[in-house]
């Protein structure tokens, strides 16, 4: 209902109705007044006629009186014998078809009476005497008075009368009169004249009575009644009348009413206006049909518009609206087909955007999605490489974002070219450090030696040479997996792999995938661990390089996953941090490690509990308070623990986490920087943080043997440890060679597989009662 | 117009002055000279008690008084369009003449009494004398004329008159006996136009009337239409 046709079709329909309405009202009222007009204008006309047509009758009366009262032959036979007079009196009278005729002697005696008398209707009539002959006149005062007209009635007949003296010189020798009947005749006259219903009445002994009508065959008490009502002022609302009193004299007074039926007259008025009607409704007819078309025709293309706008909105930009006027609607139409390009054009930007990195305009996760969807659903043999720039996060760090995007852009711009020249499938970039490749099953060898020698030359950038390095996963189609999910998921597992291995390449192997497995599934798991008692704590010793005892113990945290076995802390201490359940795991740790040195003073071994501390701990406001009353709880002391912080933990916040190391620092325990090494936290900062010492990280402990590089580095670390007062901890010896290396060069403490791995307490204490001092076992 | 009317009115009056003067003479030297000769005097007043000329008045016998004959021809003239004079009096069975001295045709009638007449009298003709039988009251018009209107009164008697300017009409009568005094005038507003009167006469005696109510006007004989080319006819 609220379409715009219904609105501008509703506006002009009111608009229409409006000046119907006020055309419609002008017309009635004016028609109002011209009825009224007419009415009045027709009853003062009727009123005008019968008063100009009853005096010219009486009038007309008077002169013929006059004319035949100077007859000689009358005055002759006046006083002559009555049959004379009569022939005579007879003979003026037809002259004008009187009604009544007499004469009247000098002595007041009527002594000749003339009456018309209508036999059968109004053609046939006779002239009778009249009763009154021989009797005196009954209107003496008239005979004197000289005033010609009169009223005179003789039984029920009116009569209009006029006499005149008859006179001989100046003697009157009678007077003659002449007269004309007041009837049906005269009202039927008039009624025709004035088109209205004639009623005479009189008043007499103070009553009136129906003298004559023109509706011969109305009821004449109701005729009557009508006449007495108009005289009296009394007219009906249904009729319309006008009256006229002529008074004789005071006791007899002739009442004329003319009415009609107020119906009857506007019935004429009443058809026009009908007909007015029916003009006024069909051309509100005509203009209600109108205006509806024109609400359609504007809004037809509208529609056409909204058609075409609904598809668009469905994605169709192939149909182009054509409209071929020349008005608004069809600039609105261009305007629509215009806006229709720009988003197909703005779409595909986006659609571009969408399946394409910003950075590289490689191609992005999405297009790699439909492209193993493809594949996978053709069941296609391929190899999908999933490359990771190594060290990239070093450059961020050390020369910026910049730098770092512009390696992401060589490296993409290599691959790419080695693209064009190599059978690659499709070169993928998933975002920052990562790209997948898709290459031919058979050549995956040559694939793989010709990305490292693409990538091999160095990489210059201001001046700056930058080693781009690749580690690759790889996971074959469908070896491995054959959909498209797993297969990347196990590209990726092989891909972490190279991580902890630190190799280059590392295909997929089922083993591969325990820790990756249901990772998502750990999160939820280790809300469990704790109160299910999952976790257990093994302790892995430190060993004093001077006295070749061992004199600590570093608690690590391990889960006895009950449907995944053992899950290594590296799955999930990172969970653990991320999903903020670090601070229940180390609060455990912490009272299980103390709890279990207790334990071993009870058998007399004397152990310095190591135990790791997240960054995440570092932020936590009663992290220290915590501290403080397990070791009051359990009666340890403070120089009993170790607490290992890494270095990234202290860059993080370095001010709070160096107030609250100090707090540690100042009730006795000691602490240790962790990975020391890999964080590149700055000799500065090392200054400042209240350490005891420097856990050397083990990926420069491990191939201590053969790499002199490493050996450099560690030897200057202990140098520089020593120069600072601080004790140095290796972690990852592995071999007797690093052993010997590092007592050599005056190393405290060491650990690592050589030494033992991470046992369970219980075991541990066997193993510890066993070797008070470490011995290199035989090869 | 005016003035000749005027003039002859006044003539009129002189000559009626003169008779009347000559009638009451002629009475009292009647009287005088024949000794059983009685004058009787009748004058007539208006309501308003002023003498009233031109009332006719006559004597009619009530005791069978042998009355003399008047051989007398009365003459009745038209002249300028009227009767002349107006009242004619005349004893029955005495010639009366129509003398038409208008140089225009008269239809002279009479209508409503006994001696209906009518007769057309050319111009400068006398009409053929009339006799009438029986007393009566002759009302006369003119068919052409509308306006001329006069009036002739048929009398048994001979003692008949009209008053003079003073209001007198004297009669010398011989017989002694019982009379009926009338006195008549058809403007006179009064029983039949006329005021009656018996008397015993014996001697001289004298009678007045005095009217009851004021005298109609004497109808003017002039044309009312304002136009006077008729007068040239």
């Amino acid at each position: 209902m609220k379409s715009l046709q219904n609105k501008i079709f509703l506006f002009f329909v009111l608009l229409l109705v409006m000046v119907q309405a006020i055309a419609f009202w002008t017309l009635y009222s004016a028609n109002q007044n011209q009825e009224a007009a007419e009415i009045n204008n027709r009853l003062s006309t009727a009123k005008t006629i019968f008063t100009e047509l009853f005096d010219r009758r009486l009038t007309f009366l008077a002169a013929f009186a006059e004319t035949a009262a100077k007859d000689y032959g009358l005055k002759e036979v006046f006083d002559d014998d009555s049959r004379s007079l009569l022939v005579a009196l007879n003979n003026h009278r037809k002259r004008i078809d009187a009604d009544l005729a007499m004469t009247i002697s000098a002595d007041g005696v009527i002594t000749g009476q003339l009456q018309k008398h209508f036999a059968d209707g109004a053609h046939h009539s006779k002239i009778r005497q009249g009763s009154e002959r021989n009797t005196p006149f009954r209107f003496a005062d008239w005979l004197e008075s000289g005033q010609a007209a009169h009223l005179y009635m003789i039984g029920d007949d009116l009569y209009q009368v006029s006499l005149s003296p008859v006179s001989v010189g100046a003697k009157t020798i009678g007077w003659i009169a002449f007269g004309f009947q007041i009837d049906q005749r005269l009202a039927t006259e008039f009624s025709n004249i004035t088109g209205l219903n004639t009623v005479f009445i009189i008043n007499y002994d103070e009553m009136w009575r129906l003298i004559a009508s023109s509706q011969t065959d109305a009821d004449s008490a109701s005729e009557l009644n009508i006449a007495q009502q108009v005289i009296q002022k009394n007219t009906p609302a249904n009729i319309i009348a006008t009256y006229s009193l002529v008074t004789e004299f005071e006791l007899q007074q002739l009442g004329v009413a003319m009415y009609g039926l107020r119906a009857d007259f506007v019935a004429l008025l009443q058809e026009q206006w009908w007909r007015l009607l029916m003009l006024a409704a069909l051309t509100l007819l005509a203009s209600l049909a109108s205006a509806y078309l024109i609400a359609a025709s504007i809004s037809k293309p509208i529609k056409r518009l909204v058609k075409q706008a609904k598809v668009i909105a469905s994605g169709d930009y192939q149909q182009t609206v054509t409209l071929q006027d020349k008005n608004e609607i069809g600039q609105l139409a261009q305007g629509f087909n215009q806006m229709q390009a720009a988003v197909l054009q703005r779409e595909e930007a986006i659609l571009h955007s969408a399946n394409h990195d910003t950075l590289t305009d490689l191609p992005n996760r999405n297009v790699l999605n439909e492209r193993l969807a493809t594949l996978t659903a053709a069941k296609q043999n391929f190899v999908l490489l999933h490359l990771n720039i190594s060290r990239l996060k070093d450059v961020n760090d050390t020369l910026g974002h910049d730098v770092g995007d512009e390696v992401i852009k060589e490296v993409a711009a290599r691959l790419l070219s080695l693209a064009k020249v190599t059978k690659f499938q499709l070169l993928v970039h998933l975002g920052a450090d990562e790209f997948v490749l898709l290459a031919d099953h058979l050549e995956l060898d040559d694939s793989l030696a010709a990305l490292q020698a693409g990538l091999e030359k160095s990489f210059d950038y201001q001046g700056i040479s930058i080693q781009l390095q690749v580690r690759i996963g790889v996971a074959l189609c469908p070896e491995h997996a054959s959909d498209a999910k797993s297969l990347v998921q196990k590209a990726d597992t092989a891909l972490h792999h190279t991580r902890s291995t630190g190799q280059r390449v590392q295909i997929y192997q089922a083993e591969l995938d325990v820790n990756t497995v249901e990772r998502l599934s750990l999160i939820n798991d280790l809300k469990q661990a704790i109160p299910a008692g999952q976790l257990e704590l093994h302790f892995q010793p430190k060993l004093c390089l001077k006295t070749m005892v061992v004199t600590h113990a570093e608690a690590l945290v391990r889960w006895q996953h009950p449907t995944l076995g053992m899950v290594p802390p590296d799955s999930f201490i990172h969970i653990a941090e991320q999903t903020g359940q670090i601070k229940a795991l180390t609060r455990w740790v912490f009272s299980s490690a103390l709890a279990q040195f207790k334990t071993w003073q009870a058998v007399g071994i004397d152990l310095n509990i190591v135990i790791n501390v997240s960054a995440e701990n570092l932020k936590e406001p009663d992290f220290h308070q915590f501290i403080l009353d397990e070791m009051s709880r359990l009666d340890v002391p403070a120089e009993k623990i170790t607490l290992e912080v890494t270095e990234s933990s202290v860059v993080e916040d370095p001010e709070a986490a160096i107030t609250l190391l100090s707090k540690f620092k100042d009730c006795g325990m000691i602490i240790s920087i962790d990975d020391y090494g890999t964080g590149y936290s700055s000799l500065a900062q090392l200054k400042q943080l209240p350490v005891h010492e420097l856990k050397i990280d083990k990926s420069f402990i491990d191939r201590l043997e053969h790499d002199k590089d490493d050996q450099i580095i560690v030897r200057s670390t202990i140098e520089l440890a020593h120069n600072m007062g601080l004790h140095v901890v290796a972690e990852g010896i592995e071999d007797e060679f690093s052993l010997n290396w590092l007592i050599e060069h005056h190393c405290e403490l060491a650990q690592g597989y050589f030494i033992s791995r991470p046992k369970p307490a219980k075991e541990l204490t066997t193993w510890l009662l066993d070797n008070p001092v470490f011995v290199v076992p035989n090869k | 117009m005016d003035i000749f009317l005027n003039s002859k009115t006044f003539i009129l009056a002189l000559s009626l002055l003169f008779t009347a003067l000559a009638q009451a003479s002629t009475c009292n030297k009647v009287a005088a000279e024949k000794k059983q000769l009685m004058c009787l005097q009748v004058s007539v007043h208006s309501h308003t008690d002023k003498a009233l000329s031109g009332m006719v008045v006559y004597l009619e016998p009530l005791d069978g008084q042998v009355m003399p004959k008047s051989s007398n021809t009365l003459t009745i003239a038209q002249h300028a369009q009227s009767f002349e004079p107006y009242l004619s009096i005349s004893q029955v069975n005495q010639q009366v003449n129509f003398e038409n001295q208008d140089d225009i045709t008269h239809h002279i009638y009479s209508a409503g009494s006994e001696n209906k007449f009518s007769f057309k009298i050319r111009t400068g003709k006398t009409s053929a004398n009339l006799l009438f039988e029986k007393p009566d009251e002759i009302a006369m018009g003119c068919n052409i004329h509308d306006w001329m209107s006069g009036y002739l009164l048929l009398l048994n008697t001979p003692y008949f008159a009209k008053t003079n300017a003073q209001g007198f009409a004297d009669f010398a009568v011989s017989e002694q006996g019982s009379y009926r005094v009338v006195v008549w005038h058809p403007q006179m507003q009064a029983a039949n136009n006329r005021m009656v009167l018996t008397k015993q006469l014996t001697s001289n005696d004298k009678v007045i009337f005095t009217l009851d109510k004021v005298m109609q006007a004497i109808p003017k004989q002039e044309n009312a239409d304002d136009f006077d080319f008729l007068s040239d006819y």
